[in-house]
């Protein structure tokens, strides 16, 4: 069910904290594009945008930052200009979102069944009965045993694992046609990290519904993405296939990325070297001290004073993968 | 848990409220026998004096002139019959005393706590929604005020307010000197019941917002508030369904701990306003050392407290999920 018009269209995103001394920058005219029914893998480390990203398109940003510029186009219509009242007609119906932390994601004086049903009755007018029946229906596709039995269990008598389930049946229940899922699996064991991605396939696979997948897992991005955009200090430095990135990344950040993941280092276990864990050297800056130039470049081996000055433009390496990098070109070509 | 289990739990539970009671028994008694003065001298001192032998005959027959542990003894063992022994004041058992006045008290003291914890409840949760909003710091303001006003002297201040300048309230009791029929007899108690109850309502509604708004900001900054946000349910769901119920734990908590001070607080109130209650009652015995009457309020205060605390139990209950047994 996929086709090439993007669902959801972030335009030149610039997002925005009030800090002590003006206005500091989080993401920095951000633009990714998510096709209908499939899945756009976002990576990066801890701070670099990501969940902000996902929460400018819930419209759900913490206080005291705010969107200052560009477009989140949904289906065509820029959402970032979308009154309050429309946003709560988007969330949860067309627009879903599955947490990162299942344990307190949940509200503990509710039942997961009364949880699941008010989306529906909020979105589709469901009565009590038929939103129940829905609810029942989302607990057996997300693989609940005894769905009709654990409508009326409170989320503290589920396991971790269970709980994201019940978050997933949830963000699912109004069919929605774009799936943010911020981390879904960080706090979860990895086997049970497996079953939930397993899951989310096949649920995609059913509903058409597009996925964001927030992750900083390589394997999760291999598995499930069929695009990915890499984010650095607020910066989307690179996208294209997913294919195309694990197999050829063109910014130094991403192959440094991937080269401390050991299980993604194929072409190094096949040439027989050592399963070395690397890491990049340095530290991500700090927001509101953004180096000039190349925000990666203190950190970047392939860095020069050209880097260090210019701002970096995207520079496409092949059809649909750019990064923003001086130095792509040469790295891809050597 | 099975019924077994559960019987047992609640007979262990009903023991040790029986013994707590008695020990409350046991320890007011001697703490009225700590106080200086007896009834007799009360009553003599209204007679304009007595003789030497009236005064030690007026002692045996209250059985004034025996031993402390032999006086106790026998309370213990007419309170155990269920006997709370005779006012010598008004001359009737004080049982019957206390359960004619209780009401009265009952309805005081419901009626302030309802009214403290809705009005506190909604002030606070209503100033935790924009913290730093006009509205939160004017109720951040007003809270402090009621907290540190003394009751008596709220209390005075209404009683001046509504007695001379702005005469629509009735100031002291709770009838009017002619009592209408059916609804209206109703209607003239509450009338009557809305100053007594602001007063010992106000130290109690600052004290729950200023709980509710500590609760609330809280809760409203969990993660399942977002996501209660992000399906797309509007704020006052947000807010008064999947927040209220969470932030009213701790209030629940409160309410249980502070019956007891609630009760203390209607003594004054109810000296104040002229309230026939059982904190009027209690002010009165105190002054006529009518012990007899002052051992009964003790000890229906120490059970009503016990009531208010299984109450809080049951309504925690149902409030957190979390607290009730995991079904086997």
């Amino acid at each position: 069910m996929t086709d090439d018009t993007p669902f959801l269209e972030i335009r030149n995103l610039t997002v925005e904290m009030k800090g002590d001394a003006g206005m500091i920058r989080v993401l920095d005219d951000v633009s990714l594009s998510i096709r209908r029914g499939t899945t756009m893998g976002i990576v990066g480390e801890s701070g670099c945008g990501k969940s902000m990203t996902a929460l400018a398109i819930m419209r759900l940003l913490p206080p005291g930052f705010q969107i200052t510029s560009g477009q989140i186009l949904l289906d065509g219509e820029d959402i970032t200009k979308a009154s309050e009242a429309r946003m709560r007609q988007l969330r949860g119906n067309d627009i879903s979102m599955i947490f990162q932390e299942p344990m307190t994601s949940l509200n503990p004086v509710y039942t997961v069944g009364e949880q699941i049903a008010e989306a529906v009755r909020q979105h589709q007018g469901l009565d009590t009965a038929k939103a129940e029946q829905r609810a029942i229906e989302m607990l057996k596709a997300v693989q609940i045993p005894g769905a009709e039995a654990r409508l009326g269990s409170y989320p503290h008598e589920f396991s971790g694992g269970m709980r994201q389930r019940v978050m997933i049946a949830m963000a699912l229940a109004c069919q929605p046609r774009l799936i943010v899922a911020d981390e879904p699996t960080t706090a979860l064991d990895v086997t049970v990290q497996a079953q939930i991605f397993a899951l989310m396939r096949e649920l995609q696979e059913e509903t058409g519904t597009a996925i964001m997948l927030i992750t900083h897992d390589l394997g999760a991005v291999a598995e499930l993405a069929d695009d990915v955009a890499v984010f650095y200090a607020g910066w989307r430095i690179e996208h294209g296939p997913a294919s195309a990135i694990l197999r050829h990344p063109a910014h130094p950040y991403t192959s440094g990325l991937m080269s401390c993941t050991p299980r993604l280092r194929l072409g190094a276990a096949a040439s027989g070297q050592g399963p070395a864990l690397l890491e990049i050297e340095g530290m991500v800056p700090q927001l509101g001290k953004m180096p000039s130039g190349c925000r990666f470049a203190p950190r970047c081996t392939l860095a020069d004073a050209h880097c260090r000055s210019t701002v970096p433009v995207d520079t496409e390496v092949e059809p649909g993968h750019a990064a923003m990098c001086w130095k792509t070109k040469a790295e891809v070509l050597a | 848990m099975d019924t077994y289990q559960k019987v047992t739990a609640t007979v262990k539970r009903l023991i040790e409220a029986f013994l707590l009671v008695m020990a409350v028994v046991v320890f007011n008694f001697f703490l009225i026998q700590m106080a200086p003065g007896d009834p007799v001298e009360v009553i003599v001192g209204e007679m304009g004096g007595a003789s030497e032998e009236l005064i030690a005959q007026m002692r045996a027959q209250y059985g004034l002139d025996r031993p402390v542990l032999e006086q106790l003894g026998v309370y213990v063992g007419k309170v155990l019959t269920g006997d709370l022994g005779y006012s010598y004041y008004f001359n009737t058992p004080v049982t019957q005393l206390l359960l004619q006045r209780l009401p009265a008290t009952v309805l005081l003291v419901m009626s302030a706590l309802v009214v403290a914890v809705v009005v506190g409840t909604l002030a606070g949760t209503f100033s935790a929604r924009k913290p730093d909003g006009m509205g939160s710091h004017v109720v951040t303001v007003l809270s402090l005020v009621g907290y540190s006003a003394p009751v008596f002297w709220i209390g005075m201040m209404l009683l001046i307010l509504f007695a001379s300048i702005w005469p629509i309230f009735p100031v002291s009791g709770m009838y009017s000197m002619r009592r209408p029929d059916g609804i209206g007899y109703y209607l003239d108690i509450l009338h009557h019941l809305v100053l007594p109850a602001v007063t010992l309502a106000t130290i109690y509604i600052a004290f729950y917002s200023r709980l509710a708004r500590t609760s609330m900001i809280e809760v409203l900054g969990q993660d399942y508030i977002r996501t209660a946000r992000a399906k797309g349910l509007p704020e006052g769901k947000v807010v008064w369904k999947h927040g209220l119920r969470n932030g009213l734990i701790p209030i629940v908590t409160m309410v249980g701990l502070q019956f007891g001070q609630l009760f203390a607080g209607a003594v004054l109130v109810e000296a104040v306003f002229n309230w026939p209650g059982l904190g009027r009652l209690a002010y009165d015995s105190i002054l006529r050392r009518d012990y007899t009457t002052l051992l009964g309020i003790l000890l229906f205060s120490a059970i009503l407290v016990m009531i208010a605390n299984a109450l809080t139990d049951i309504a925690y209950r149902w409030i957190d999920p979390r607290m009730r047994k995991v079904k086997a």
